[in-house]
């Protein structure tokens, strides 16, 4: 009885009562590139399950914001709070990130040289020390859930882009992350392929994964966002939920943006 | 002149083949430290780790840009003057000249290693290592699991290049008084006037030594590229599979 308790006293379930509110906390980032001012003072709150797609013009910070998040990147100012967690990172090579953020490269950036699933084992045998048999047949489920099982012992190259960013999502998933990031995910594919990837993120989305999403998909924001973050030159203009911000946005620079884009 | 390789069946053959077995030993121990100093100076500069940077760009320039006959000497002689007397006579005795010769071989060949280990990482995409380091993966389990198994194939040519240099410097070491081959081949042709005999004779055993390195970096890299093959095989049964559920 006693090692029961403990075993749910331990699981995530009972921890999430102890949880902060907020899975980001975001206050004054400040972000330079030797003389370059990439964010320039960022504040933003996202709550659990929520699901925040990021959009503006490239160059405006959107991806620099994304990486300070897990770290990959180091804020120059300010504070990045995860799950009450501060992001402590130096931004260099050597630092050690949070296994419990996920995250969706654009280049998908699944490693060729393993199946796709020993991509989705790698980490949780190396940093979880999930047994192995275990990990496997977590991937296995996790890789039919985004329809591609039959593909496991394939490597990467042997799949489409679709396919690959759908194992990529797999994989960010096997660690049982309590966020994704997800940057550009569908940037790097075919029109077709686009829509296999979006539906996986929809139904992640419906799960109630809290969810960073930077897009040029206005049409997936505008469905399954709830709420949409405008940023220009490294601040954030303007934040709403989506109907709001697509069909009556307050700001000058909020409507150019949507307005060059439905012009599309 | 004569020459008459028969002579070699007696006492130069068999001092030739001593200083083969001397050859091969200080091209595997030099060979073996070289690598290591190549593989951690190569990805701390890799790292671009702002401490460490200063130091490793000093070893390399420093190692790579003086003449290896001047390391050797610098590495034997400067340790009379380093070591207490006593240890190095001690060191003396047990054949500090071959230690020497190790330490400087591995120290100029592993300022060379050390740049296409740098290179071959460099060779990797940024975002793979990045992609390890988001999915919680320490620092060596990224380098160890994603990084290095991919380096490894645009490294090994490279290498073995750089392996056979290494091999054909170790004839320097009789300038400290190794006696590997060449050091035979003069001693040779200093008592018994038969220079060119020996001469031939090492000539071929250093081609040999040589294109033994290079085979064995062709299987390294033949074993390397195996599943890349294997991959390309399955890729096309793949899509022949595919092919067939089409025409059903």
């Amino acid at each position: 009885m006693t090692a029961s308790n403990l075993a749910t006293a331990a699981s995530p379930v009972s921890l999430a009562s102890k949880r902060p509110a907020a899975a980001i906390k975001m206050r004054g980032v400040v972000k330079r590139f030797g003389a370059l001012e990439v964010l320039r003072g960022i504040d933003l709150t996202i709550e659990r399950g929520e699901v925040v797609v990021l959009c503006g013009p490239s160059g405006s910070g959107k991806s620099t914001l994304l990486r300070c998040i897990n770290g990959l990147e180091a804020i120059a100012l300010g504070e990045v709070i995860v799950e009450g967690e501060h992001v402590r990172s130096k931004g260099s090579k050597l630092d050690t990130l949070n296994p419990r953020i996920g995250m969706v490269f654009q280049a998908f950036n699944l490693f060729p040289h393993l199946t796709i699933l020993q991509n989705l084992i790698l980490a949780p045998t190396m940093v979880l020390k999930v047994p192995r048999a275990e990990a496997i047949e977590r991937a296995r489920a996790l890789l039919a859930r985004v329809g591609i099982e039959q593909k496991a012992d394939a490597f990467p190259d042997m799949l489409s882009g679709g396919q690959q960013q759908r194992a990529a999502i797999a994989r960010a998933l096997a660690m049982n992350p309590e966020l994704m990031l997800f940057d550009e995910p569908t940037s790097a594919l075919d029109p077709e392929m686009i829509h296999e990837v979006l539906d996986v993120m929809r139904d992640l989305a419906h799960e109630g994964m809290t969810m960073v999403i930077v897009t040029h998909e206005m049409g997936f924001a505008r469905e399954v966002a709830s709420r949409v973050v405008f940023m220009d030159e490294g601040l954030i203009v303007e934040q709403a939920k989506p109907d709001a911000f697509f069909s009556k946005p307050r700001e000058e620079r909020t409507k150019q943006f949507i307005g060059k884009i439905l012009a599309r | 002149m004569n020459t008459d390789f028969s002579i070699l069946w007696g006492d130069p053959g068999t001092l030739i083949l001593s200083g083969l077995v001397v050859t091969v030993k200080l091209a595997l121990c030099a060979f073996a430290l070289a690598i290591i100093i190549g593989v951690v100076m190569g990805t701390l500069r890799w790292i671009g780790w702002r401490a460490v940077e200063p130091f490793c760009w000093v070893y390399i320039e420093f190692c790579r840009n003086t003449p290896p006959v001047v390391q050797l000497l610098f590495w034997y002689f400067s340790a009379s003057f380093v070591l207490p007397m006593p240890v190095f006579m001690f060191l003396r005795d047990f054949g500090y000249e071959f230690g020497a010769a190790v330490i400087a071989l591995a120290f100029y060949h592993g300022a060379f290693y050390a740049e296409v280990v740098r290179a071959g990482l460099n060779a990797v995409p940024k975002g793979q290592f990045e992609a390890a380091r988001a999915l919680g993966l320490g620092f060596l389990q990224s380098l160890r699991r994603v990084a290095f198994p991919q380096a490894i194939r645009v490294l090994v040519p490279p290498l073995v290049n750089e392996t056979t240099a290494l091999i054909k410097n170790t004839s320097l070491a009789m300038a400290i008084g190794v006696a590997e081959m060449t050091f035979q081949y003069r001693a040779i042709d200093n008592f018994m006037f038969r220079g060119i005999e020996a001469l031939t004779v090492i000539t071929v055993l250093y081609v040999i030594l040589c294109l033994i390195a290079a085979w064995l970096g062709r299987l390294m890299n033949g074993y390397l590229s195996k599943h890349l093959h294997a991959r390309n095989a399955t890729a096309i049964a793949d899509r022949q599979i595919v092919g067939g559920e089409i025409i059903r």
